[in-house]
């Protein structure tokens, strides 16, 4: 029997070829040569650093998050007045009947997970520049981003910077706070992406999400909406960004 | 399945879905994101699940899917002005850590060249140790294709390591 033919040769390898094909690798020192050959071009594959790593802290808390769904069937959603300024009408909040996997929900969790992920991997504050300067941010994001990005200047929180981060796999600017309790991230969807719609579906209403953190859809001055997530009740976000 | 059981069902793959995001993007953010969206779209289907033992290959096949949706939807992205690479410090003896590290550089190197589909099927074979069977699964193609394929990325593989690292690989067959 002549040599056999790479393709053959790569199935002996991973024992997916026909026994009369293992046994001439066996025993055909040209083949066998190349068999070792190709294993230890898999160990040394499997030996990659990234071939060690294990899942991310934020990937293994968001599977805690989607479980706990089963322990809290009922989504408290507080559902705000809308219009100029944000009502904090927290206190009449309403029960809405259980939609696991909803698109607001997938929201929240993804706009969680980015807040976290900002703070918790890479730089300190997660941000791509930081500044205290609204115009500045306002004038990197929508160099960035191709149309005007209005920063909110909120009284109530300091301005750290601002960054571009996934929402629903599509490019959204990000502007980060610091209040006096904790840091506060608002994401401003660009109209025309799913995160906007999903957003304008959810608007006026504050979600409490995993991990302690409270995400609401509110409008933002121009009345595009805007995603605040931070570990503040819903009452104290709405002030926040209210101020 | 029930939320719970979604998550016990899903726990023991979450770091194959990291890796492999890892594999198909270019940074770790973009990664944690692609692994991230793929974990909520599972559980938003995970009614279409069918057979529950095969999990794993469902996971990665919608995770690939959703890359590529990505990779075709993509527009402009802002530029990182902040934040580095991952860098490693060199730990024992230096020669031997170089050599290492140029071969290592260069299956990494070598494994971005191979065309997506080769070297997917490459990485869950090598590093996951999927069947051919769960391989066809994950990227929706005949065995006889995943063979081939197979085939294929270890001999790129092997010719570009021949060409950059000789020491690295024997001789020619």
């Amino acid at each position: 029997m002549s040599c056999l033919s790479p393709e053959i040769l790569s199935a002996v390898l991973d024992g997916e070829a026909a026994a009369s094909e293992i046994e001439h690798a066996r025993t055909c020192p040209s083949c066998s040569a190349y068999v070792e050959r190709l294993r230890e071009l898999d160990e040394a594959i499997a030996d990659l650093p990234l071939a060690a790593e294990g899942p991310s802290p934020v990937l293994a808390a968001t599977l805690r998050g989607l479980a706990a769904r089963a322990a809290r069937p009922v989504a408290r959603v507080a559902r705000l007045a809308m219009g100029g300024v944000v009502a904090l009408a927290v206190a009449s909040t309403l029960l809405l009947s259980p939609r696991t996997g909803t698109i607001a929900e997938a929201l929240a969790e993804q706009a969680i997970a980015s807040h976290l992920r900002a703070f918790t991997t890479g730089s300190a504050t997660g941000c791509h520049v930081e500044s205290e300067d609204p115009s500045l941010l306002a004038e990197w994001l929508s160099s960035g981003f191709g149309d005007r990005v209005e920063v909110p200047s909120p009284a109530a929180a300091r301005l750290v910077g601002a960054r571009s981060c996934q929402l629903f796999g599509e490019s959204t600017p990000a502007v980060v706070y610091r209040t006096e309790e904790a840091p506060v991230t608002v994401f401003l969807p660009r109209p025309g992406t799913e995160a906007f719609a999903a957003c304008e579906r959810a608007m006026g209403s504050c979600v409490e999400g995993r991990d302690g953190q409270t995400v609401c859809v509110l409008p933002a001055a121009g009345g595009d909406p805007m995603v605040i997530v931070g570990a503040l009740s819903a009452n104290r976000l709405c002030e926040v960004v209210g101020s | 399945m029930s939320p719970k059981e979604f998550a016990e069902r899903v726990e023991p793959h979450l770091g194959v879905m990291h890796r492999m995001a890892r594999r198909l993007t270019r940074s770790r953010a973009e990664a944690e994101d692609l692994a991230q969206e793929g974990l909520l779209r599972a559980f938003e289907r995970r009614g279409s699940l069918r057979d529950p033992e095969k999990i794993r290959s469902w996971l990665l096949a919608l995770l690939r899917n959703l890359h590529l949706n990505r990779v075709r939807d993509a527009k402009p992205q802002l530029v990182v002005l902040t934040g580095g690479a991952d860098f490693e410090h060199p730990t024992g003896d230096l020669e031997e850590e170089i050599q290492s590290r140029a071969l290592s550089d260069e299956l990494v190197l070598a494994l971005r060249d191979l065309p997506e589909e080769q070297a997917t099927v490459l990485w869950l074979r090598a590093v996951e140790g999927l069947s051919y069977e769960e391989i066809a699964e994950v990227m929706d193609t005949p065995v006889g294709t995943v063979r081939s394929r197979l085939s294929r990325a270890r001999e790129g593989m092997l010719a570009r390591l021949r060409r950059h690292v000789p020491s690295a690989v024997g001789g020619r067959r």
